[in-house]
């Protein structure tokens, strides 16, 4: 590649920086927070797109115009979807439940292959030992797995101070 | 087969510079987890991620690579410099925070403005082991994307400060 000269990098690298500032800022903040696996696909394809511009295999144009459809069909999918209840099932799983009242739902952990040892797992990351101690685990759309504590394994909340005394 | 050994050398070399490189270079550029820059900065990790395979494989020359990278690098320092220093700019580059719940209120219509659907708030209070939004003073989507939570006061684990309002008037030990 003789014709790749250090200006024309430079000057791409920087118009792509730009580019991605604003495109980044227009698709809004939820994308960054990846709530949805998709999130997480979308900004691996932003970042997918840079180097074979960089190197001038892409005109500039081009991988504008890629970059840009992107992030317009994400904003698409998820301003449909966050209004409609039926259509984010289709992007991101329900959130099922894999501790009910300290019970481990069987059925569910096999449906998600979540082995026992996986469940012990998140359940010390979330500093809980026992299943028993659990009022409702589930395994969230984000794939992260949430745990709500039994109320008897909870902090004593400030409205209910008297029971100290 | 006929194997290329200062084929392989030199992409052992490369690998081994774009590897020490990349570590200075991110090094300087520091990590933080405050800020509407930090944000981006998962963009600019990909960026340079992606970057590299050209220069270890020997597609580009490592002048050309470098190049790139500390390209990339300065916009990254400069935007986050021009966005502390100037307000407009901070604005400009920057989402401010979201409020999506207020005093166990859910705010649709700010849910809608981040075009997030209701079962996504309610999944990341899940997250934080809020069961019910009642218990929520404040839930904010913020700049970098997540989202925070405080307790309405009734909800919060009783504090220290709480203990001793609740002692006896005195105690002998």
């Amino acid at each position: 590649m003789e014709d790749l000269n250090l200006t024309g990098i430079i000057v791409r690298v920087s118009i792509m920086y730009l580019y991605a500032l604003a495109l980044v800022r227009i698709s809004g903040k939820a994308t960054l927070g990846q709530l949805t696996p998709m999130d997480f696909i979308v900004t691996l394809i932003i970042g997918d797109l840079f180097d074979d511009i960089f190197w001038a295999e892409v005109p500039v144009l081009q991988g504008m115009v890629a970059f840009a459809i992107i992030v317009l069909a994400h904003i698409f999918v998820t301003f449909v979807t966050s209004r409609n209840a039926s259509l984010y099932w289709m992007l991101a799983s329900p959130a099922r439940p894999l501790i009910e009242e300290g019970r481990l739902l069987q059925k569910n952990l096999q449906l998600e292959r979540i082995r026992p040892d996986d469940i012990q797992s998140a359940l010390r990351l979330k500093g809980e030992e026992h299943p028993r101690e659990v009022k409702e685990a589930r395994l969230e759309p984000s794939g992260q797995v949430s745990v709500l504590k039994a109320p008897s394994n909870k902090p004593v909340p400030k409205k209910d101070k008297g029971l100290l005394r | 087969m006929n194997i290329d050994w200062t084929e392989l050398l030199y992409t052992a070399l490369r690998s081994t510079f774009v590897y020490v490189f990349l570590l200075t270079v991110v090094r300087l550029l520091g990590k933080r987890e405050v800020g509407n820059t930090s944000a981006f900065d998962l963009i600019v990790a990909l960026i340079l991620g992606e970057v590299v395979d050209e220069i270890i494989y020997g597609d580009v020359t490592i002048l050309q690579g470098v190049t790139a990278i500390v390209v990339v690098a300065i916009w990254h320092v400069v935007n986050s410099w021009a966005s502390f220093k100037s307000e407009f700019i901070d604005k400009l580059t920057g989402a401010p925070p979201t409020v999506l719940v207020k005093d166990g209120q859910i705010q649709r219509k700010n849910l809608a403005k981040e075009r997030l659907n209701q079962e996504e708030l309610l999944s990341e209070l899940r997250m934080m082991g809020v069961d019910d939004v009642k218990e929520v003073k404040q839930a904010t989507l913020e700049p970098n994307g997540k989202i925070s939570v405080l307790q309405e006061e009734w909800a919060k684990p009783v504090q220290r400060q709480d203990l001793t309002e609740l002692k006896p008037a005195k105690r002998k030990s």
